[in-house]
């Protein structure tokens, strides 16, 4: 026998199995409660920066076009158009929280 | 095979975790043992680092990439774990140790004792390289040691299990 297979399968033979049957089972099982707590959001950031998008694309829409907007109107939509940012902010409040628990 | 397993682990298939839990754990194990003489938290060590690993599996694209990880988070661990048990003695594994070596110069009466005499690190070093078959290159990554302190771990613990092998073949 070459050396190397000598090394090889002593370093094989001392190898020590787990005795734990539920040692699979326990990991896997870790592992899906870390995914359900990473699940947890209120808000949704992606549907969030969609929505902040869209009310940009509207407002200016409504900027550039021949309708004269008030500032009242104007307030209005800005006030809009930021509301999702409150949400990811919030979001991340409510994350930044449930870890420190 | 190593590839469609990882793929098939991202995709939270039970049965390919499971396969790639059951390729690792045993060697994983070992190297623990090994370094905390303790069943109980060489289990804990490898368990936490196999979910440590599993949750950022998306980052690997085969199983070389992922056992290489693992195997560093479980050293890196056992170390931290021999650390902060005050009851063992500090473990620095960028030194070698020429003093202890020479009181271990005793012939071993079977190779099970010549394997049980080699320090963790060395254990731990061979181990990757013949029966993983890591480069050195991957063994500097799992243990963070340089290379040329891996090659004289590599060279010293070779040394010994020729010694042994020669004794056994002549």
């Amino acid at each position: 026998m070459k050396e190397e297979d000598f090394f090889k399968k002593a370093l094989k033979e001392d190898i020590k199995p787990v005795d734990n049957i539920f040692f699979n089972q326990k990991v896997i099982r870790e592992l899906n409660l870390k995914k359900q707590e990473s699940r947890q959001t209120i808000f949704d950031a992606k549907t969030s920066v969609v929505l902040l998008i869209i009310s940009v694309l509207v407002l200016t829409a409504f900027l550039i076009g021949p309708m004269a907007v008030s500032s009242t109107y104007l307030l209005i939509g800005i006030f809009v158009i930021i509301s999702p940012c409150y949400f990811i902010i919030f979001d991340k409040i409510y994350q930044a929280s449930k870890k420190s628990t | 095979m190593s590839k469609e397993l990882v793929r098939n682990a991202k995709k939270g298939d039970v049965k390919a975790l499971n396969t790639l839990i059951d390729n690792h754990k045993d060697f994983a194990f070992s190297i623990a043992l090994k370094f905390l003489k303790n069943k109980s938290d060489a289990e804990d060590v490898v368990q936490n680092s196999f979910i440590t690993v599993l949750k950022s599996i998306s980052t690997f694209r085969n199983e070389a990439k992922f056992s290489t990880w693992l195997y560093k988070i479980v050293y890196h661990e056992c170390l931290k774990a021999m650390k902060s048990d005050k009851n063992l003695v500090e473990y620095i594994p960028q030194y070698i140790r020429e003093e202890k070596i020479e009181d271990e110069q005793e012939e071993p009466v079977d190779i099970g004792e010549l394997l049980e005499s080699l320090q963790a690190n060395e254990y731990a070093v061979i181990s990757l390289f013949y029966l993983k078959e890591k480069s050195i290159r991957e063994i500097t990554q799992i243990t963070s040691m340089s290379q040329s302190n891996i090659k004289v771990i590599l060279h010293r613990s070779r040394k010994k299990l020729k010694e042994y092998y020669y004794q056994k073949t002549e």
